[in-house]
């Protein structure tokens, strides 16, 4: 088991599978994890017997840095990884964090066939996820309870791809109306 | 739309919110303003989006100066997705499904809603407030609080551009007032301009199964078995009707019946369609960051009802669904 610290250390030190999402949740996370990641990027560059720069020690700065150099072409960035560590690590850390949170993630079988719409390509995952405590739309174990969940899913997220198109033409005050479903990532926890 | 008339009336509101500069400028003036920059502005950004407990980094380039409205939202994080929208035509990439989706779209209706409709209208259902000023992607932004009257609704906090009016960042919150969704620039560059280039995919299409129901009359709107009259009998004060309409759903080919109301800043959207004996109905609620949904069983039929607004708003209007001839 790997701590909070050990995956900030990670961050820092630009070998965490999940940087960019977690430099992310610095912008809009709270105090404590920005703090946290100052006094440890601070460590890192002592441990390495570095001055920090000055642009370094504005987080802010810093992560608009990160974001700006984000490159524009559409091929998954490599990273160099810690082998056989952060899988667990990183599971449990952002469980602490509530970056994972309840979502659950289905386990119905790639469409053979290739998903012909924005909603099916969601059937994989979840873009809902039960209210807690309610009535909800349940998995279960056996093959045709998943299915038959993956079928509800499928029907669900079609709605809602539906919904935004319509919430979309309204004119209603949103950055931008696709989001939710450009920033779908079925299975790939962040 | 004509497009004359939208730009003349764009550029009204424009200066008009622009030429009360120098006094603070009215919240719902600020709101105004910034429903129509939003389309209007030509604008360069990456942002991030959170909800629930999952962050993306995304890319958008948006063009409303030329003759067609043009964007492009890219996923910086993740599988690599993108969305191009090109007037009314809408195509959706995704890299990790070698999927390929266009979609023909309704317009955006700049007049009937939203820009032309009334901040009166929504002051009745909302409390518009300034909360200051704040610094957002290196802009000076005025922060206009939203708040209902009522708590069948969310409130919303927006972070608006001070020259442009651009929305540089938005929250979402509960009653209790915690954040469900939000989205915030981290850069952005208005004004520039922007070639045409810049909207093209960098994905080959080559490497994509495109499937497209834009030439396809089995999944254009059609009439359906669904059509009898429907009616929502319970909605929140300052909810009207926007779209009712007839389509088959993309992914099932199922006709089903959707009615669009919003109250010009949350939408709600209703659907049914005919309960099929092969397929369990949908009960229950679900969620995604501050869009809720309900479903249940009435007369035979599904009813589910997604809207940006509380779980206990969407349960209401879904149980108040029926047909017209059983009230």
């Amino acid at each position: 088991m790997y701590s909070f610290e050990e995956e900030l250390s990670a961050l820092v030190d630009g070998e965490h599978p999940a940087a960019d999402a977690m430099l992310s949740q610095l912008i809009t996370g709270n105090a404590e994890a920005r703090e946290r990641w100052s006094r440890y990027h601070l460590l890192g560059e002592i441990l390495r017997d570095a001055n920090p720069p000055p642009e370094m020690q504005s987080l802010a700065s810093y992560v608009q840095e990160q974001l700006a150099g984000e490159p524009f072409h559409l091929v998954a960035k490599p990273r160099k990884l810690r082998p056989n560590l952060w899988a667990p690590a990183l599971a449990a850390s952002l469980a602490a964090l509530g970056v994972w949170g309840v979502m659950t993630v289905a386990h119905a079988p790639e469409p053979a066939v290739a998903p012909p719409s924005i909603a099916d390509n969601a059937v994989s995952a979840p873009l809902f996820q039960p209210a807690a405590g309610l009535e909800t739309v349940q998995d279960a174990d056996t093959p045709p309870a998943r299915e038959a969940a993956a079928e509800l899913r499928r029907r669900l997220n079609s709605y809602i791809v539906n919904f935004n198109e319509q919430r979309d033409s309204l004119a209603v005050p949103n950055v931008h109306p696709y989001v939710r479903i450009v920033g779908f990532d079925p299975g790939t926890p962040r | 739309m004509n497009r004359t008339i939208r730009d003349g009336l764009l550029g009204g509101l424009l200066a008009l919110a622009s030429g009360s500069a120098g006094a603070a400028p009215a919240a719902a003036e600020l709101v105004q303003k910034m429903m129509g920059a939003a389309r209007a502005l030509d604008y360069e950004g990456v942002f991030v989006y959170q909800r629930d407990s999952s962050l993306d980094t995304m890319r958008v380039i948006h063009r409303g100066s030329g003759s067609l409205e043009m964007e492009r939202l890219v996923s910086l994080t993740g599988p690599a997705r993108e969305v191009i929208r090109d007037g009314s035509k809408v195509t959706c990439k995704w890299a990790d499904k070698h999927a390929m989706l266009v979609e023909q779209r309704q317009p955006r209706d700049l007049l009937s809603f939203g820009i032309g409709g009334s901040v009166k209208s929504l002051e009745a259902v909302y409390q518009f407030s300034l909360e200051g000023d704040d610094r957002i992607a290196g802009r000076q932004t005025e922060v206009v609080r939203v708040s209902p009257h009522t708590p069948d609704r969310y409130a919303y906090r927006l972070w608006i551009d001070r020259e442009t009016g651009l929305l540089l960042r938005s929250v979402i919150t509960d009653e209790h007032d915690r954040t469900l969704e939000q989205e915030q620039f981290a850069e952005v560059a208005i004004g520039q301009t922007i070639s045409d280039s810049r909207f093209e995919s960098e994905l080959p299409d080559t490497d994509f199964v495109r499937y497209a129901n834009d030439d396809d009359p089995a999944l254009a709107d059609s009439a359906s078995d669904i059509d009898a009259p429907w009616g929502v009998n319970w909605l929140p004060p300052g909810f009207a009707l926007h779209h009712d309409k007839s389509q088959r759903m993309a992914s099932s080919n199922v006709p089903v019946r959707h009615f669009v109301y919003s109250d010009g800043l949350a939408t709600v959207s209703v659907f049914i369609e005919k309960i099929r004996a092969e397929v369990a109905p949908l009960k229950g609620f679900s969620l995604v960051g501050a869009v809720n949904a309900f479903s249940s069983v009435a007369h035979d039929h599904q009813v589910t009802v997604v809207g940006e607004v509380p779980q206990n708003t969407v349960r209401r209007i879904a149980s108040s669904v029926a047909p017209r001839n059983s009230e």
